[in-house]
């Protein structure tokens, strides 16, 4: 492996590496900082999941340089991983959402409008 | 689908022509037999092959994109003091739609700009979204049929 291409690959490394970092810290942060629940999951689905994949990629830049087997070996499970986070972490949101609004998990008072509480009294 | 299968088996044929058994030799043959199957499918009636490789892929790098800026919307909110939002939860209509595009959408719409899908009303023709900047209720929805409309043309053709 050539000098350079290491350093460029080392650049991308260190590059996707920051870029995960900094989405999993904003989804950290504003787990702490967001006023009601349904705020909180936006942070929790969205910011994590761009981080996550931020960070997979990392691993698959960083560790392409291994001996070939090794490097195939991330790079496949890697793109699984990331693949199966974009089905399972909406879904998870998705749940942690109903849950709460079943539950009638109080709202920020800044909501403008809830036409799944008309509905649900509608309905019943 | 149909065709897809015929090119992962195509793909696997390459393999044992060439006698090359790894993920090189299944990435050459599959994209050969992309080929391959692209240009006859054209003379087949209804379906074009060629035209949905590109679409997936446009509709990927479409989808990438407004997830960064989904997270981008959702860092600036967290980041800088005081609270912008103006959320409200909107109902949006799904009628005509399998139960395998409902998850997609759903689960699209939760990783893009400001919204988050909460319930499936009971009878399945309502999604209820959570929208963090819906000042104008319109304008929200205008934005999640950009993506339906998107999904539906580009992915499930």
């Amino acid at each position: 492996m050539h000098d350079t291409t290491q350093m460029i690959l080392d650049l991308l490394t260190v590059a996707a590496l920051l870029f995960g970092l900094f989405f999993m810290t904003v989804g950290a942060v504003g787990l702490a900082r967001l006023p009601d629940f349904y705020h909180r999951v936006h942070a929790g689905s969205k910011g994590v999941t761009l981080g996550l994949t931020g960070l997979l990629v990392a691993a698959m830049f960083g560790l392409s340089t291994h001996q070939e087997a090794t490097a195939l070996n991330v790079i496949t499970k890697a793109t699984l991983v990331i693949l199966f986070q974009f089905v399972a972490n909406p879904v998870g949101a998705h749940l942690l959402a109903k849950a709460a609004h079943l539950d009638r998990c109080p709202m920020w008072e800044g909501t403008l409008s809830d036409e799944l509480e008309e509905d649900t009294a509608a309905s019943s | 689908m149909r065709l897809f299968l015929f090119n992962v088996l195509l793909a696997v044929l390459w393999m044992f022509m060439w006698g090359i058994f790894d993920i090189y030799g299944l990435a050459a043959g599959f994209v050969l037999g992309y080929l391959l199957l692209g240009v006859v499918s054209r003379t087949m009636p209804g379906e074009s092959y060629g035209r949905k490789g590109w679409n997936l892929l446009s509709f990927s790098a479409y989808f990438l994109r407004i997830l960064i800026k989904a997270n981008l919307q959702v860092a600036k909110e967290i980041i800088t003091p005081g609270y912008q939002m103006s959320p409200r939860f909107i109902r949006y209509p799904i009628d005509g739609l399998s139960d395998f595009q409902l998850t997609s959408l759903a689960n699209a719409i939760t990783l893009t700009p400001g919204t988050l899908s909460a319930d499936v009303s009971e009878d399945g023709r309502f999604l209820y979204v959570h929208c963090m900047y819906a000042q104008d209720r319109e304008d929200a929805v205008k934005e999640l049929d950009e993506l339906r409309d998107r999904m539906v043309k580009e992915l499930f053709t």
